[in-house]
């Protein structure tokens, strides 16, 4: 009905990007104690790039079946080395426990919120479908 | 990465820091065992060192105990002449390790361990929430 630019692509998007995240958070947690590590975070994307993401690309025609397709609608986020460090333990170690711990918690909340996003919409169409009583 | 890989990433971590609690209990363990006879070394406190290892098949990056190493630091002596191990005036050379320091290490490794406990627990409970879409 509404294919991958309505409201449910808009939440799975969001959800993967959080599943993304917490990957990268996973790995600071693992890596606490790993020498001359630096923690990583993905950037979060801003309405600048989403609308250059969003209005179609001019891209070469497929008129051969050797031609190699573009990859973009594949696209994860960047994963980018943390800029503002707050400590550095003598081993070069820069994660903080409890910084990731936040973190961690921040990206459940937020996919709990999308989940019931994602649910509510639903049981709206549902309702809509059944019609009033 | 996806929040299934996570699992493997913070399992990873689970084991590196089972290791160095491993080696911790045995720098405890070994705290005073000395020389057998005179002119041996007692007991050398043993570190752990972490390391990336790239999974080539999972596509992640995990941790892993990259190599154990001995500490270099002096042993400590300790006047005993009726130890099998004394020298001619009577001390006897006891391992460097310090009780408090292995105590501490073991706390630091503790709290790490429970750090990647919780990420798989959340890894776990947002994997439940979105299969429970299909619930309703």
């Amino acid at each position: 009905m509404e294919g991958q630019g309505g409201i449910l692509g808009i939440i799975s998007k969001r959800m993967q990007w959080l599943g993304q995240r917490h990957g990268v958070v996973a790995k600071n947690i693992a890596n606490s104690d790993t020498p001359n590590y630096i923690p990583k975070d993905l950037t979060e994307s801003s309405f600048r790039a989403a609308l250059r993401r969003e209005t179609p690309r001019a891209e070469p025609l497929r008129t051969h079946q050797a031609h190699l397709l573009s990859e973009g609608s594949a696209r994860t986020a960047k994963e980018t080395e943390q800029s503002d460090i707050y400590e550095v333990s003598p081993s070069g170690n820069a994660v903080i426990l409890e910084q990731e711990l936040v973190k961690m918690n921040e990206v459940q909340a937020q996919h709990s919120l999308m989940v019931n996003l994602y649910r509510k919409h639903i049981e709206m169409m549902k309702l809509a479908i059944r019609g009033p009583r | 990465m996806d929040l299934g890989k996570s699992f493997f990433v913070s399992a990873s971590g689970l084991r590196a820091q089972a290791t160095r609690l491993r080696v911790i209990a045995e720098n405890i363990a070994n705290s005073s065992s000395t020389a057998q006879s005179p002119g041996g070394e007692p007991y050398r406190r043993r570190l752990v060192s972490f390391g990336n290892i790239l999974d080539r098949a999972l596509g992640v990056e995990k941790v892993q105990v990259t190599n154990v190493f001995t500490d270099p630091g002096d042993f400590g002596r300790r006047l005993d002449p009726g130890h099998p191990a004394a020298d001619q005036d009577g001390y006897v050379l006891t391992p460097n390790v310090n009780t408090l320091v292995e105590m501490s290490d073991m706390r630091e490794a503790q709290r790490s361990y429970e750090a990647n406990l919780k990420a798989i627990q959340a890894a776990r409970s947002m994997l439940r929430e979105t299969v429970q879409i299909l619930r309703s």
